[in-house]
């Protein structure tokens, strides 16, 4: 009897506690964790670009992106965690016989989770929680770049806000989530060159993230994701302007490391979808990203 | 202020009923906590998951805990009040300890204690006045050579008859999956 019971306990399978949530996002704050400070590296390559109807067209010119990040994360209650990430972005680009290079503070972003009921909680819904960001326009937009190729432009040159939903679900060694968010991005007054000031307007931007898991015993983490960015058309000085609307879809492989409780180790390798339909009005390319984070218990 | 915060730290928790917690062993037996409780001079509860890789790590501190503190008059009862899909069986014990484990139907004493984590831990004295609650230790997963070792700590201080030196420190198990 003894024997049937340490067996049927020992063949638990572990849950995905703790870490299956960091797989994409390394500086957030799993179970238990007060405080998070990090380093992301990302590294990406533009091989071509979508054109406003969708089409891709490879590019015979060079962009290459490398941002670094400094982000932090911070528990305020038991559900709610804040952040911000600091991105410096160096861009290089060539076109004809031009080799730009620049790069500066990006645009700052904040953001902030509420959870309302964690993935392993219940025994069948999923983990909820309400997600809230923004961006400040703390970089350089392309229109005050200064290089030939913007090369120093590091932002995109307005605020923007966003809130969003998490939905999670661990059980045994798999984790699943899907998160939505819906942006708006406050409107911008532009000027290329000294020419005449454009007010330009923003319709919403929605974003779907799907990431799946697998959760070792140790709480190393390997998963796919699939991200998926629209934005309607922009209004410039009060007409619509159907050829300026954005898409991109974006697939990925991440993974995830803690190292003893209290260090993690994350990466991801990743690629915007070249195919028609996909994308629009946005470079496409591939890149990979590594962080470290030290958390607080 | 420091004064203030040093006696909340030795504060003892408010004291939860136990008069009509009633858990249930693998085998139908019952365990009334209202009379096992003034039993033994201390009733340490212990949440338990079986998924829980927090808590695995932590048999073995557990029960060399148990078994050295047995006999100075300290039980311990570790309970499970998770949901189990169907075709999931409870365990019946603690893989490697020996430690039977007791079904907490519906989590009526997870929520009575408001216990949220795998290897949260309870400490009553044999009035039933709760002396102590929070983790085992410092370690989550990863166990150090030197955690402090908050339920160790509190144990000693009651078994001399003083108040533990925290009253309650964090608890860094998995959330009970009590839903």
């Amino acid at each position: 009897m003894l024997a049937v019971c340490l067996a049927a306990e020992g063949r638990a399978r572990a849950q995905a506690c703790c870490a299956g949530g960091t797989v994409v996002t390394p500086a957030r704050l799993a179970l238990h964790e007060d405080l998070a400070l990090g380093v992301e590296v990302r590294a990406r390559s533009n091989v071509g670009s979508f054109d406003a109807s969708g089409r891709y067209a490879s590019s015979d010119g060079v962009e290459q992106i490398l941002e670094q990040d400094v982000a932090g994360s911070v528990r305020v209650t038991r559900q709610a965690q804040v952040g911000a990430v600091v991105p410096i972005v160096q861009t290089h680009r060539t076109a004809g016989t031009i080799d730009d290079w620049g790069g500066g503070v990006g645009d700052v972003a904040l953001n902030a989770r509420y959870d309302f009921l964690l993935a392993t909680e219940a025994l069948y819904w999923p983990g909820v929680a309400l997600l809230a960001a923004s961006t400040l326009p703390t970089g350089t937009p392309p229109d005050r770049a200064s290089h030939p190729l913007a090369a120093d432009a590091t932002g995109a040159g307005t605020y923007d806000l966003t809130v969003g939903v998490s939905l999670e679900k661990a059980r045994g060694h798999l984790f699943a989530g899907v998160n939505g968010w819906l942006t708006h991005r406050f409107a911008r007054t532009i000027s290329v060159g000294g020419g005449p000031a454009v007010n330009e307007s923003f319709s919403a931007r929605w974003t779907l993230l799907g990431v799946a898991s697998y959760v070792f015993d140790d709480e190393a983490a390997v998963g796919l994701y699939v991200s998926m960015l629209d934005e309607g058309p922009a209004t410039i000085d009060g007409a619509r302007d159907d050829s300026t609307s954005l898409r991109l879809t974006t697939l990925g492989a991440a993974g995830v490391l803690p190292i003893r409780d209290l260090w993690r180790v994350q990466g991801s390798a990743f690629l915007d979808v070249p195919i028609a339909s996909f994308g629009r009005n946005e470079p496409t390319g591939f890149g990979m990203t590594a962080s470290l984070v030290r958390v607080w218990l | 202020m420091v004064l203030a915060l040093a006696l909340d730290v030795a504060a003892s928790p408010p004291s939860p009923s136990l008069s009509d917690i009633v858990l249930r062993a693998h085998d139908g037996r019952t365990l009334a906590l209202a009379s096992l409780v003034p039993e033994r001079r201390l009733t340490v509860v212990v949440f338990f998951s079986a998924t829980c890789p927090c808590f695995a790590a932590h048999r073995s501190r557990l029960a060399a805990l148990a078994r050295e503190l047995e006999a100075r008059g300290v039980q311990f009862v570790i309970v499970d009040s998770e949901r189990h899909a169907p075709g999931e069986p409870p365990p019946a014990e603690v893989a490697e300890t020996g430690l039977p484990i007791w079904r907490d139907d519906g989590a009526r004493f997870a929520r009575r204690l408001e216990a949220r984590y795998a290897t949260e831990t309870f400490v009553f004295d044999a009035a039933g006045a709760l002396r102590y609650r929070g983790g085992i230790d410092s370690d989550r997963r990863t166990l150090t050579p030197a955690p402090r070792a908050y339920l160790r700590e509190a144990l000693a201080s009651l078994l001399e008859a003083k108040a533990p030196p925290l009253a309650s420190a964090k608890a860094l198990g998995c959330a009970l999956r009590t839903r």
